[in-house]
């Protein structure tokens, strides 16, 4: 009797779980392996590839092949990953100062408030990304609403576009992500005991010494959350250098985007999206590593 | 709609300035705020935050109902532009595909979610639990640009050619993690005695999750299927790279227009978008704040 | 007496965790039983094994007579009231007593009156279209009660209702509660790690710890007569001296004890040269009455008023700490002070000798 319910429980575990495994299994696993195979084929030039075994894409990452078919090594795409990482991590540092005093401010206030200052903080998140950065486009383009504030203002005559460059890009990427670097350091304030706060300031700690030897440490699990939760998408972010960054000043995303755009060379794109996951993959588990010591400590 | 958009987020900023006009100059001319917790300056940043959080957006509904057409020179209220916003057979076209899609794509992720949840918080001896909740959320591990890429060669492989079947697959995958942890939060927050005392009280399994565990967690999968629904809504960068096929969603379509450079009348197309998204959020927001 | 719950030779482990280890025990007709014991002893997973949430590793449940140890919690006719009452929130109070009716397909006449029945046994019909969360906690277990009732179930199982109360609600519902199951005549199982409570309300008490049964007797037998140190600890106050055995006869031994006496007591299996335990109520020992068996003088040390009694702490000559409480009968006037010079008489009937 208990033999067959527990049968029939497990039809019914494997029966509810199905439908998840296979979805993930042909729209992330096997498309995953066909990227791999992609990279290692040759590209068609009309588009998509032809399979005929070559490394060239990954060479092509760092090597350009001149008139003679000598290898010379070619710094441009090295510089768009170089970038990519510069410009995630950059965002990653000031999301993290923007975000930790605001998270601070709202765990101090009252439930209602703290409800609604965080739709606040949320609701830009449920906008379209696209629209939110046209507004961008909108306030940084020549002639945009900046420059006519400005020259309104009589502190500028006639300016430069603000658009097309790293800046712009950055100012974009951390409006776009910094409700989620928000989020994670919220909770770990949440859950901290501000009681110590106090315990620290009896024990003759100041403002200063209570917040970098009480807080922060204390928070540290929500701040390491919050900046892998925009370090990583900054890393494949594609809308901002399409639309703020421009043709100069590209990242790993758009440059992936062209591969099977514009420029139709699938297994460069392929070997190029191998490694943004590899860069990422290498985040997740230095985070995974750091995680497993931190649990032996406690242990 | 926009007017309340308006109306909530200068509500939020004014209110801290307000309180900084009434208590602090006063506080501050008796003494200095002795309270170990408060740190000077953080009010400041939040301030300045949320201006910056909603200034662009204020920047693109105010500028929606200049009637210049040069867009940054104000020349008057004007409706106008939404007017010709909704005779733009492009927009109305790419609104139907992204709804359709939205709407599909949601029920068969929140249906797979509640399914996978189901069995991950209430099954009996699962196996490698955490495995399987890695699989789940396996979209939300990698870059969206890698999925793109990954199903683009996928449909490609495969021949598939219609537009909305792409669409609709590819999102389905990516909304099943946004739909499952809502629904996963409710499980786990509710109290298994429930479901205990319904079967203390005669009812079988199948009566105890029709009348007990499925009310109980609709507000979880309702919040769930709202968020799949604006994720896919909102989809740029997977439904760029798979577009074609007589499919173009939404921010795809947006995309072509900012391409062309900024007008008034895409301005009042991102308003007539933010609305539609804060009327979705707006629900979610009570529905998982709803003990 | 009739058994309603037979329980054989069952075990409940959690892999190579023993909660339950071999427990046997019948539970009568009409019965107001108790599981007793300290957190993780084991009562609440034989509870959850009688109430059919959890399955036994190994055992037979016997409901009438019958084997029930495979049969589902929602085929089985008892009932449970929930540690934190498990109401419906979603179901106005009425639909919550509702409930298991409607699973058992009663006619809707039988249910409308069966609810209304229950609504007014638990004194809540006013609240009838309340909703759970709009109710105090002794109100919601007042609900949680009626609806367990509401089936007539065959055994009710209690999970620590009490536990969620205030101290002075806790006192009320322990005599409605009784009366409820007098009134009712069904047999509660009662779960509590309250040994007070377990006292006022029970017919008989279970004592388990580390997943076995300490003692299985009436409130009486188990705080005059326990069986080991365990339950004389557990139970009540006592004191704690190590004796050994001095001499004995067929029905009565001799033990040399740390105040310097010999205590002859009812033999209880010892042989001569046992090292024992003796245990002897602070409520036994008086305070410079009448003479008894036993008189010892010494010195208090310590006391502390507690409203109703005095506890004094007294060294007698010899060293040996002895905890004494004493009624506060009349008033406090004749309270013993500090460092005052008493005598301590106390009967051999009152002492017993446990294994060491």
């Amino acid at each position: 009797m208990s033999s067959v319910h527990k049968m029939k429980e497990g039809y019914l575990n494997i029966l509810g779980l199905a439908p998840a495994y296979v979805v993930m299994l042909f729209m992330m696993v096997i498309p995953l392996g066909i990227i791999v195979y992609v990279s290692m084929m040759t590209s068609d030039p009309y588009g998509g590839f032809i399979s005929e075994f070559s490394l060239d894409s990954f060479q092509q990452i760092l090597f350009v092949t001149d008139w003679d078919d000598n290898l010379q090594l070619d710094l441009q795409y090295l510089n768009i990953i170089g970038r990519t990482l510069l410009l995630s991590l950059i965002t990653a540092i000031i999301c993290l100062c923007l975000a930790f005093p605001v998270a601070f401010y709202i765990a101090r206030q009252s439930a209602s408030r703290k409800a609604l200052l965080l739709f606040l903080v949320m609701l830009p998140f449920w906008i379209s990304m696209i629209v939110r950065v046209y507004a961008w486009v909108l306030i940084l383009s020549d002639n945009g609403v900046l420059e006519s504030v400005l020259s309104f203002l009589g502190l500028v005559d006639d300016m430069d576009s603000l658009l097309y460059n790293n800046g712009a890009m950055l100012v974009g990427m951390v409006y776009s992500y910094i409700p989620l670097m928000i989020l994670p350091i919220y909770a770990s304030i949440e859950k901290l005991d501000l009681r110590l706060v106090e315990a620290a300031s009896d024990l003759y700690a100041n403002r200063f010494n209570t917040l970098f030897r009480i807080v922060l440490p204390l928070c540290k699990p929500g701040i390491v959350a919050g900046i892998i939760l925009v370090f990583v998408p900054c890393l494949g972010t594609v809308l901002e250098p399409m639309l703020l960054g421009g043709g100069k000043t590209m990242l790993m995303g758009n440059l992936i985007q062209n591969q099977f755009g514009v420029a139709r060379n699938w297994s460069f794109g392929a070997s190029l999206t191998l490694a943004l996951l590899a860069i990422v993959m290498i985040f997740l588990m230095l985070q995974a590593l750091r995680a497993s010591r931190l649990k032996q400590q406690e242990q | 709609m926009s007017l309340s958009i308006n109306d909530a987020v200068s509500d939020n900023i004014s209110e801290p300035m307000n309180t900084t006009a009434e208590n602090t100059p006063k506080r501050r001319s008796v003494r200095k705020n002795h309270d170990a917790k408060h740190f000077p300056g953080f009010k400041a940043v939040t301030v300045l935050f949320f201006a910056f959080l909603y200034l662009p957006i204020l920047v693109v509904i105010g500028y929606s109902f200049n009637e210049n057409k040069i867009v940054s020179v104000w020349h008057g209220f004007s409706w106008k532009w939404y007017s010709s916003a909704l005779q733009n057979d492009g927009l109305m076209s790419a609104l139907q595909v992204s709804f359709t899609v939205a709407a599909v794509a949601t029920f068969f992720a929140t249906s797979i979610a509640l399914a996978a949840a189901l069995v991950l918080s209430r099954g009996k001896n699962v196996k490698h639990a955490p495995v399987s909740e890695a699989v789940v959320n396996l979209p939300l591990m990698l870059p969206e640009i890698v999925f793109a890429v990954a199903v683009l060669i996928l449909f490609s492989q495969l021949e598939i050619r219609n537009g909305m079947l792409k669409l609709i697959l590819a999102h389905t995958c990516f909304c099943i993690p946004f739909a499952f942890l809502p629904i996963r939060a409710r499980l786990k927050g509710m109290n298994t005695n429930l479901e205990q005392a319904a079967q203390d009280l005669y009812a079988p399994p199948w009566t105890t999750f029709k009348l007990i565990t499925l009310p109980l967690i609709m507000p979880g999968v309702l919040a769930g299927a709202m968020l799949s629904f604006v994720i896919s809504l909102d989809d740029f960068i997977t439904s760029n790279i798979i577009s074609g096929g007589g499919a173009t969603t939404l921010p795809v379509y947006i995309y072509s227009l900012v391409k062309q450079g900024v007008s008034p009348e895409l301005n009042a197309i991102s308003t007539l978008i933010m609305a539609i998204s804060l009327l979705i959020a707006t629900p979610f927001w009570f529905l998982s704040n709803r003990k | 007496m009739k058994e309603i719950i037979q329980i054989k030779n069952m075990s409940k482990s959690y892999g190579s965790y023993q909660a339950i280890k071999d427990i046997s025990l019948d539970i009568y007709h009409n019965e107001f039983f108790t599981l007793l014991g300290p957190s993780g002893c084991g009562k609440t997973t034989l509870l959850r094994t009688i109430a059919g949430f959890e399955t036994p590793t190994s055992g037979t449940i016997k409901l009438h007579g019958q084997d029930i140890q495979d049969l589902p919690a929602h085929k089985r006719r008892v009932n449970t009231v929930f540690q934190n009452y498990a109401l419906f929130p979603h179901m106005n109070l009425a639909e919550n007593i509702d409930f298991g009716l409607r699973m058992l397909d009663w006619s809707a006449d039988e249910r409308a009156q069966q609810v209304g029945e229950m609504l007014d046994l638990v004194h809540m019909k006013q609240f009838a279209k309340r909703m759970p969360s709009q109710l105090s906690g002794g109100q919601q277990q007042r609900i949680a009660l009626a609806r367990a009732l509401a089936p007539q179930p065959e055994v009710l199982l209690l999970d620590e209702p009490l536990s969620a109360l205030d101290h002075k609600l806790r006192q009320d519902m322990r005599d409605e509660l009784q009366a409820l199951q007098r009134e009712t005549g069904i047999t509660f199982v009662f779960v509590t790690h309250d040994q007070e409570e377990a006292l006022a309300m029970s017919d008989r008490i279970c004592l388990l710890a580390h997943g076995e049964i300490q003692q299985l007797s009436d409130s009486i037998d188990i705080y005059e007569n326990p069986n080991n140190k365990f339950v004389a600890d557990f139970i009540g106050e006592t004191n704690f001296m190590p004796v050994s055995v001095k001499d004995r006869s067929d029905d009565a031994i001799v033990v040399d004890t740390p105040l310097g006496i010999d205590i002859k007591v009812a033999n209880t299996g010892f042989k001569k040269g046992d090292e024992a335990t003796l245990s002897l109520r602070p409520e036994k020992i008086s305070i410079n009455a009448k003479d008894l068996d036993v008189n010892i003088e010494g010195e208090v040390i310590h006391h502390r008023y507690m409203g109703g009694y005095t506890h004094y702490t007294v060294r007698v000559d010899g060293g040996h700490e002895l905890r004494v409480s004493r009624g506060n009968e009349i008033s406090n006037d004749i309270r013993f002070k500090l460092n005052e010079r008493v005598r301590l008489s106390f009967a051999y009937a009152s002492a017993r000798v446990l294994a060491a």
